[in-house]
């Protein structure tokens, strides 16, 4: 399942991977541009707005009806954070063509939604987008940020890694602040797709067993006018400056949350990227990790306890939720256990754990079309391609000093802690 | 003596052979990279009846407690150590009705089998590590506790049930964990994990013969043949209460309504097509195409995320619809009428034979993963019947057999309504 990488029109590329061992087929459509507050939230928008009405399918409703009809095709969006920029997606997953009859199956009536979900939104006369799809969404998008808050842990890690990014765009909030979402207009969100129509560079990523010039061929049909230059992806990678940034927010709940940011200038293109990400498996990646077998099991401190890397940022969370009155112990014992990974205190265990568990990860990968297309799709957007082997085996050649070097450049910059402030409801077991 | 089972439609096959030992063990071969074996047991967290002869009363969250107890190993190591070090992937999960053991690995496949039996048929408790327990799933409790959709459901299901143990918190309380003690979870231990309770599914890219063989190393060569004390509760058809309101970390109010199913078929084959009609007049009645869901969309009174999930198991079943609403009981109401509405009016055979197709793609689908196939095995053996006779009861429900369901689940008295609203307009 090596991929290939082809054209697509004057300014596409498809990650193809050809396979026969899913009875469902994968295609995804994904662009990135600069993460920037005047736009973050527009982008969101647009997204978002896609699914409300089309020129042929001008309800949502009309739109799901027919995709139900496609043997329960499903086209699902997503909005990530891809070092800083914001990447917006459009992913199908369908049944292949052995089971519809053969044929070329369902994959071009896939591209041919696609191709109006992304191209040929509901307008009005004046070229804008319906009224009261935009009110409709606006009111959606202002309930998601609210409900922010019903999520303890999502919202500990949110507010630590904009305390970690502050100023930087990955500190900015993919789908922004409630006070600008009354200053979005079906003019302003209809100027915005035009925008990005013209300029985004298109990323295909297909899983399945349909030729790759005839996926092109289909492609380019669809999309071969579609977009632009694309906007070079940037990332600001850097270590830790200054003092450890803390902050604390009081909401009634049983628990705290406690969220640790560290950051490193380690880029995902540097030659300790896979000691990096070794690092963050040792520390808190599995539960043969450092924080789940010592915070966790051996203190009782906890019932999660874990870490995780953003490869392309350079940054790492280590979060956990604890009694209120456990704060401190939680808080030391997980620096501790950081602390002891910088000074190089790693068994044989502990590494050799760590490289089976990535090594499973990575060989699991080509089980999921998922995982695959998202691997891919993200090295190629970052300029860091290479194959899901080629990672995996340079992950396995990493030594016990590339690990202890990486750590080292790894320094605690955020502190943020949730506090709750119900009593914990019932005394302790 | 060994079964092979065989479905044309998917071209797939799975093999069932029963150990001396009693435990059934089914291998599904698949072209796969990952290989995903579980041991589970039909013990959870409704199986609360008394043992030893009803002078032990098994305390709320004891099926939960077990399952994190029982990767402790006498020697002081921890199972998850063990599978780390074969670069596998464990975990462990506790249902209303069922244990579950897993892991998922791409090389050493035998040791790690080898490592799910032991541990799970070692048992080993003391005081001070049940205790060292305690205080990581109190942190679980709390955890759960903060969670308003987790508050959300039991609050559902209390509406619903007046005595049923699936109304309780499958990890229990932090006073009920308590009273847990090593003889407690040694007494379970012995009652329910008998292996004739339990089966081994193994799906990946590995013979039947070669998963049948490394088990047999590990398993004991007689069956134990204990009494299985299930509790028998009967439950009136009408919900045990109309609303519950309580609040909650939230923006915005959040609602379950619970439709309460006693109407449960005792022969497993109907049940499976009791549960398959369901799920094709759940996605007719409530899916993101339908006429309610876009109604109450378009008019902003539901927020995107709205849910349909029938839940039916041997001695319990009940519908879910959940979302996120300004006003849950306006949404209640309108979801009524239209309910109503559609039993007076009866149903559309397009709509039916859309919702059927849906089901029919959703099954195909599901043979793509070795863990979900795993996991749908599992739920079949548990239930009592074959996998592969899914499309065949499938094809065998009809508009009338749909229309029936309609008539008989929703009924006005079925229903509960379960509020979390946020903390400062609690009412």
């Amino acid at each position: 399942m090596e991929p290939l990488i082809l054209p697509v029109g004057k300014y596409g590329k498809m990650i193809y991977i050809a396979t026969d061992r899913f009875k469902s087929e994968l295609l995804s459509l994904s662009y990135s541009v600069p993460l920037e507050g005047a736009t973050a939230q527009k982008n969101a928008m647009v997204t978002a707005l896609s699914r409300r009405g089309t020129v042929t399918y001008p309800t949502q409703a009309c739109l799901n009806r027919h995709l139900d009809g496609m043997y329960s095709t499903a086209i699902s969006t997503s909005n990530r954070r891809m070092g800083d920029m914001q990447t917006l997606s459009f992913t199908a997953d369908f049944l292949g063509a052995r089971y519809v009859g053969g044929g070329k199956g369902l994959l071009p009536e896939v591209i041919s939604v696609l191709s109006e979900l992304v191209r040929k939104p509901l307008l009005d006369e004046n070229g804008n987008y319906i009224k009261m799809f935009v009110e409709g969404e606006k009111q959606v998008l202002r309930d998601a940020i609210r409900a922010a808050i019903n999520n303890p842990r999502g919202y500990a890690n949110a507010k630590a890694r904009q305390l970690l990014c502050a100023g930087e765009p990955y500190g900015i909030s993919l789908i922004g602040e409630e006070d600008t979402v009354d200053l979005l207009t079906p003019e302003t969100l209809a100027a915005r797709h035009r925008a990005l129509q013209g300029e985004v560079a298109p990323l295909f990523a297909y899983v399945g067993s349909m030729p790759a010039l005839e996926v092109v061929a289909l492609l380019e049909q669809a999309f071969g006018d579609f977009g632009g230059e694309g906007a070079p992806y940037q990332c600001l990678v850097r270590a830790h400056e200054g003092d450890v940034k803390r902050a604390e927010v009081e909401m009634p709940l049983q628990q705290g949350k406690l969220s640790l940011g560290f950051r490193t200038d380690i880029a995902a293109n540097d030659r300790l990227a896979p000691a990096l990400l070794l690092v963050n498996e040792i520390y808190g990646g599995s539960p043969a990790s450092k924080l789940f077998l010592n915070v966790r099991e051996k203190k009782s401190l906890c019932y999660h306890c874990s870490a995780s890397l953003d490869l392309y940022k350079g940054v790492l969370f280590a979060n956990s939720g604890m009694r209120v009155a456990n704060r401190t112990a939680t808080e030391e014992a997980m620096l501790a256990e950081f602390y002891a990974l910088q000074e190089g205190n790693i068994s044989e265990v502990e590494l050799d754990a760590a490289k089976k568990a990535l090594a499973n990860t990575y060989r699991g990968a080509f089980d999921n079309p998922g995982v695959l297309s998202r691997f891919y799709t993200g090295r190629v957007a970052a300029n860091v391609f290479q194959t899901v082997d080629d990672w995996r085996e340079r992950l396995m050649r990493v030594t016990r000093a590339e690990i202890a070097e990486a750590a080292s450049r790894i320094s605690l910059g955020a502190v943020f802690f949730l506090k709750g402030t119900e009593p914990s409801g019932e005394e302790e077991a | 003596m060994k079964q092979i089972f065989q479905s044309e439609l998917l071209g797939e096959q799975y093999t069932l052979q029963t150990h001396p030992s009693g435990l059934r063990m089914y291998v599904f071969p698949k072209k796969m990279t990952s290989t995903y074996a579980l041991l589970a047991t039909d013990f959870g967290a409704v199986d609360n009846a008394p043992l030893c002869d009803g002078k032990l009363t098994v305390p709320d969250g004891v099926a939960h407690f077990l399952e994190h107890k029982l990767f402790s190993n006498e020697d002081g190591s921890d199972a998850f150590e063990h599978f780390s070090a074969y670069g596998a992937d464990a975990n462990a999960y506790t249902s209303h009705t069922r244990t579950v053991y897993l892991f998922s690995c791409t090389e050493n496949f035998a040791a790690a089998l080898g490592e799910l039996i032991d541990f799970v048929t070692h048992p080993y408790f003391t005081a001070e590590t049940v205790a060292k327990e305690q205080g990581i799933i109190a942190e679980e409790i709390r955890m759960c506790r903060d969670n308003p959709y987790d508050c959300c459901y039991y609050n559902m299901l209390e509406g619903l049930y007046e005595k049923h143990p699936v109304k309780t918190d499958i990890c229990g309380s932090v006073s009920s964990i308590a009273g847990i003690t090593p003889e407690v979870l040694y007494e379970v231990y012995r009652t329910y994990y008998q292996l004739s309770n339990m089966a081994l599914v193994v799906c990946g890219d590995i013979s039947p013969d070669a998963v049948f063989e490394i088990a047999d190393k590990h398993l004991p060569r007689a069956a134990v043949d204990l009494p299985l004390p299930r509790r028998q509760t009967s439950e009136k058809p009408v919900a045990h209460r109309a609303r519950i309101v309580a609040s909650g970390q939230v923006a915005k109010p959040i609602f379950s309504i619970g439709i309460k199913d006693t109407a449960i078929p005792k022969d497993p084959f109907e049940r499976l097509k009791r549960d398959e009609g369901m799920a094709i007049l759940c996605e007719m009645l409530f899916s993101e195409s339908g006429e309610l869901y876009n109604t109450l969309f378009d008019e902003g009174l539901i927020s995107p995320e709205f849910s349909a999930d029938y839940a039916l198991t041997r001695d319990f079943a009940f519908l879910q619809l959940s979302g996120e609403a300004n006003d849950p009981d306006v949404v209640f109401e309108r979801i009524k009428e239209y309910l109503a509405q559609k039993k007076a009016k009866g149903l559309s055979r397009e709509d039916f034979e859309r919702s059927r197709r849906i089901e029919y793609a959703e099954y195909i689908k599901s043979f793509d993963s070795t863990e979900e196939i795993a996991n749908t095995l599992l739920s079949f053996v548990f239930e009592g019947v074959e996998l592969f006779s899914y499309a065949d009861v499938l094809m065998s429900i009809d508009l009338a057999f749909v229309e029936q369901l309609l008539l008989e689940v929703f009924d006005d008295t079925h229903y509960t309504l379960s509020v979390i609203v946020p903390k400062k307009e609690e009412k």
